[in-house]
């Protein structure tokens, strides 16, 4: 990866680039009009966008009911629902937006378009495991929108039995299902992920000259193979005691309820980690090109990946520390907890160190990411705080968790996401956003999430629980319930304005041509958007990724510099010289 | 130490310890992300594309400061581990001398019982500066009792006892929320915890919603489900009697699925408020050693409150009698008729050893399904 330059005569793609447009005459977006020729498809290119429609549909939804949820809080005793609207919109929120936002967002669009070309590969692994899993993810959707509308669900996205088993009207059973089928699709994804990895790297792309990204998903895959199962038995378990009556969980039928909690964190823990390694892939990609610079200490982020993939196996009961839990258990727990902070603290540091004398560029997606690493650090050293056992008996199940967890869904992965999302636009779509709304949607996001959120510790520290449709018995939490809802509404719009740019950038953008970013990595050899196979020659590795130097970009930035003083200079002169023309014709008395 | 008392009042004796605490770890917290906001901040700048700096040879790794900031955080968190793990055994471990006050959840209400048998709905009377132990269970789902003036919350669990202890240091009324989510109004479970002095307490049980004391109840109990037929002391049916069995260590045969009772290992645990609730409630499940499983389950019979009446009654009788004494008396005089005429029951469990030798444990659908009562010992 160390010859890849800009210069787009050099592209070893061989596809054929329209002189006025710097658009190839056919690639993955054009090679099909039909509806058969995206539901049908086996590019990994089109069922990234495949996902990225279906998953931005479900991010709506989700956002829908934080707003429900937001604006009944604006007064102690609901604003607008009743409270059994309240839980099903809560409720709505975690579901739609763990399962069917943050764990495909980053690996099924991002990972899906970009492992194979990362990797020099013409797709993934198993290209028809790959459809089917984003069906299984579509089918597990329809089911959970159809539960939920019809009927809703109210037991949040953590199912507690036996509320969920016994007490809850709703149709729990039925969100089981979709929840179930979202599952497969994700344990699909990571399997792909897996033996692509393995198998299908390019001559001389060796491990070590992976790019994080890889090194991230490749972490993430396997915690999606390996923990999802568990979810998958859980929510099997938790169906058969709602339908059948068997008793696994309410101790009413001879069950224990603290076994679900086990089970079902064993996968919720991990599946953290599904969602923010995936940003954290983004992160070192954007970092390492902004800052014209290889990624700080490439084997130490690597490595923590890992570190944390296996750490985040052996926390879950850190989630229980107020349950029966024993005490002994809850200080092992909180032990690993600890440590499993370390290697995060290292990815941050070593982001940081990467700007050390870089020439950095503060495009949009470095905003996003330079937000991800300030919000993700504040999100990752509140969970100190809730690690600590005797502090978090007195904020768990309140506000502070839930301000923790968004700082680092939000803050982190939807952050990471969107400046992902910007970072490859050019390369999915052939376009580029317009830079300056781009900026300025990620600054007001950026505002109005710690608007939002920042409020929430405090909240909960002052002891409001979590998950209470009122707050009647304590009406003085009422002026940063206000302030919390005023900030989502900014958020809205730092969500809403990039939706709009950037549909508009389909036919509008400026064309980006193959690399507008100057970046090294495989997926920027090829032509944007890029051809059905990618590569039409295997690409040969001979070095390790992030070939950047800041000492070259100072080069160039001088010759541009140069070449915009000879442009400067030139129409300088010709305007003195104009002026002396009009400037003669009026001495000549016209 | 007011620290964080200007966020919301510190009323317990935990509560100062624990603000420290929150104090110490929000500061690591604050400088650490100060330090990277400021060096983004400050990197961002001076490394601009374009700034007249120096840029050569420009570091790809440093095994030292990869060291450092992996060795030096990692010092820090075992510091706030130990901080944190010493303060939560003091915070979870219950003083002998506590006040027992018995709480049941239920959708979405709060009952709550003194030792007096005074009881009350989603408010808690408490004396101020006397250390007050609630044991706790819940009818049906999941519950959590919170009180953020104390810093502290306990899970309350359907099938298990959990406990949850602390000494109020000031009086005033505060906040009881449900934390854990529990329903359609799981947000209105809640109401008041009011702190009173001593002497207001002891006046204010003696007022208005009086009962008998929890163990009087218990005693009626006692009688009127067939209890003292065979535990009472002119009973002539084996039975282990129950004068100062609680909190002593008693030999019990674990049943264990498909061995008869007779091969099991005896094995010594304490007579706590779990043993007691589950030999009531599944007493085939660990029978006194040498005695015979021959005593019918109470499962559908008593709601948990009278369960913890029972124990309270059981609690109260002082050892006036040494329980061994009658574990010395071999003698087997029980029949099943001479059983069924006792307690109205036709034991099931008992067919079996009444045919053979020896009681033969029912370890099969009822043993094997039902669910144990667990007890945190130390909160």
């Amino acid at each position: 990866m160390s010859s890849i330059t800009a210069d787009e005569s050099a592209l070893p793609h061989g596809g054929e680039i329209t002189p006025e447009g710097r658009i190839p005459r056919e690639h993955y977006l054009n090679a099909g009009y039909t509806w058969q020729s995206w539901l049908f498809t086996l590019d990994h290119k089109r069922i990234a966008i495949l996902y990225m429609v279906s998953v931005l549909a479900m991010f709506a939804l989700g956002g829908f009911g934080a707003m429900m949820v937001r604006l009944n809080l604006l007064t102690p005793e609901g604003a607008i629902i009743r409270p059994q609207t309240y839980n099903r919109m809560f409720s709505m929120h975690g579901v739609v937006m763990v399962f069917f936002f943050l764990v495909p967002s980053i690996p099924a669009i991002l990972g899906n378009f970009l492992v194979p070309m990362m990797l020099g590969a013409r797709d993934l692994a198993f290209p028809k495991l790959n459809l089917l899993s984003w069906y299984l993810y579509i089918i597990g959707a329809i089911i959970a929108i159809c539960a939920m509308a019809f009927g809703g669900v109210d037991t949040g996205w953590t199912f507690y039995a036996p509320l969920s088993t016994q007490y809850a009207y709703d149709n729990v059973a039925l969100t089981i299902v979709g929840l179930f089928l979202a599952g497969f699709s994700s344990i699909l994804t990571g399997l792909n992920f897996i033996v692509t990895t393995h198998r299908m790297r390019a001559p001389g792309l060796t491990w070590f000259r992976l790019p994080l990204f890889i090194w991230s998903h490749y972490a993430t895959s396997l915690i999606q193979v390996l923990a999802t199962p568990v979810l998958a038995i859980t929510l099997l378990a938790l169906a058969v005691e709602r339908i059948f009556h068997v008793g696994i969980f309410d101790p009413k039928l001879g069950g224990d309820p603290v076994l679900m909690q086990h089970m079902f964190w064993f996968y919720s823990h991990p599946a953290v980690y599904i969602m923010v390694l995936p940003g954290m892939a983004v992160v070192s990609e954007i970092v390492a090109c902004f800052a014209r610079k290889p990624v700080f200490g490439y084997k130490f982020v690597a490595f923590a990946s890992l570190a944390i993939a296996v750490l985040g196996f052996l926390v879950w009961g850190h989630h229980m520390f107020t349950t029966s839990q024993s005490p002994f258990a809850s200080m092992v727990f909180s032990f690993i907890s600890f440590l499993v902070a370390i290697p995060s603290a290292i990815k941050v540091f070593n982001w940081t160190a990467t700007l050390y004398k870089g020439s950095i560029r503060l495009t949009t997606p470095m905003l996003y990411v330079l937000g991800f690493i300030g919000l993700f650090t504040i999100g990752g050293l509140t969970g100190l705080h809730l690690a600590a056992l005797a502090l978090d008996i007195h904020v768990h199940d309140t506000y502070f968790i839930v301000a923790h967890f968004h700082y680092i869904m939000v803050g982190g992965t939807t952050m990471a996401f969107l400046g992902g999302i910007h970072f490859w636009w050019p390369k999915m779509t052939g376009r580029l956003y317009p830079e300056n709304w781009g900026k300025t949607a990620a600054i007001i996001l950026f505002v109005g999430f710690n608007l939002t959120f920042f409020p929430q510790f405090i909240l909960g520290y002052m002891g409001m629980p979590r998950r209470y449709a009122t707050y009647a018995f304590a009406p003085e939490f009422q002026v940063l319930h206000v302030l919390s809802t005023a900030g989502a509404s900014i958020m809205a719009l730092g969500f809403f304005l990039p939706l709009v740019y950037l549909l508009w950038s389909l036919k509008n953008g400026e064309i980006a041509g193959p690399n507008p970013w100057k970046a090294t990595g495989l997926e920027w050899q090829t032509p944007s958007p890029p051809t059905t196979f990618n590569f039409e020659k295997t690409p040969i590795v001979t070095c390790g990724p992030y070939a950047y130097s800041p000492e070259a970009d100072e080069i160039e930035h001088a010759e541009e510099d140069l070449r915009q003083a000879q442009i400067d200079l030139a129409l300088t002169k010709a305007k003195i010289e104009a002026d002396r023309a009009k400037g003669g014709e009026a001495d000549r008395g016209v | 130490m007011g620290t964080l008392a200007f966020l919301q009042q510190q009323a317990s004796s935990v509560a100062a310890d624990i603000d420290l605490l929150t104090v110490g770890i929000t500061v690591v917290a604050v400088v650490f992300s100060v330090a990277i906001f400021v060096a983004i901040a400050f990197l961002s700048y001076r490394y601009r594309r374009g700034s007249k700096v120096d840029r050569s040879r420009p570091p790809q790794y440093n095994h030292l400061i990869e060291i450092l900031w992996t060795g030096i955080p990692l010092l820090i968190v075992m510091g706030i581990f130990l901080w944190a793990t010493t303060l939560y055994f003091k915070v979870v471990k219950v003083p002998a001398d506590a006040m027992e006050i018995h709480v049941v959840g239920k959708q979405w209400m709060w009952k709550l019982q003194h030792p007096s048998g005074r009881w009350e709905n989603n408010t808690l009377h408490v004396p101020v500066g006397r250390p007050v132990v609630l044991t706790m269970t819940s009818e049906d789902v999941i519950h959590s009792f919170y009180v953020p003036e104390f810093r502290l919350k306990q899970d309350v669990i359907p099938g298990q006892f959990t406990q949850l202890w602390f000494t109020p240091t000031k009086t005033g009324t505060f906040h009881l929320f449900c934390a854990e989510f529990c329903g359609t109004l799981h947000s209105t479970m809640g109401g008041s915890v009011i702190v009173m002095e001593p002497s207001d307490y002891e006046r204010w049980l003696t007022e208005g919603n009086v009962q008998e004391t929890v163990s009087a109840v218990g005693q009626q109990l006692f009688r009127r489900h067939g209890c003292s037929g065979c535990h009472g002391a002119n009973s002539s049916v084996r039975a282990p009697m129950l004068e100062g069995i609680y909190g002593r260590p008693v030999a019990v045969q674990v049943a264990k699925a498909g061995v008869p009772l007779g091969q099991t290992q005896a094995t010594t645990m304490i007579a706590d408020t779990r043993y007691i609730h589950d030999a009531i409630v599944l007493p085939e499940k660990e029978v006194a050693a040498g005695f015979r499983p021959i005593m019918p389950t109470y499962k559908n019979r008593l709601s948990e409150t009278e369960v913890f009446q029972l124990i309270a009654y059981i609690k109260s009788l002082s050892s006036k009698r040494d329980p061994e004494t009658r574990r010395q008396d071999n003698s087997d005089r029980l029949t099943p008729e001479d059983y069924e005429a006792r307690t109205g029951f036709t034991p099931e469990n008992i067919r079996g050893g009444a045919a053979g030798r020896g009681g033969r444990n029912s370890g099969g659908p009822n043993g094997g399904v039902a669910a144990p009562m667990n007890e945190r010992t130390t909160r």
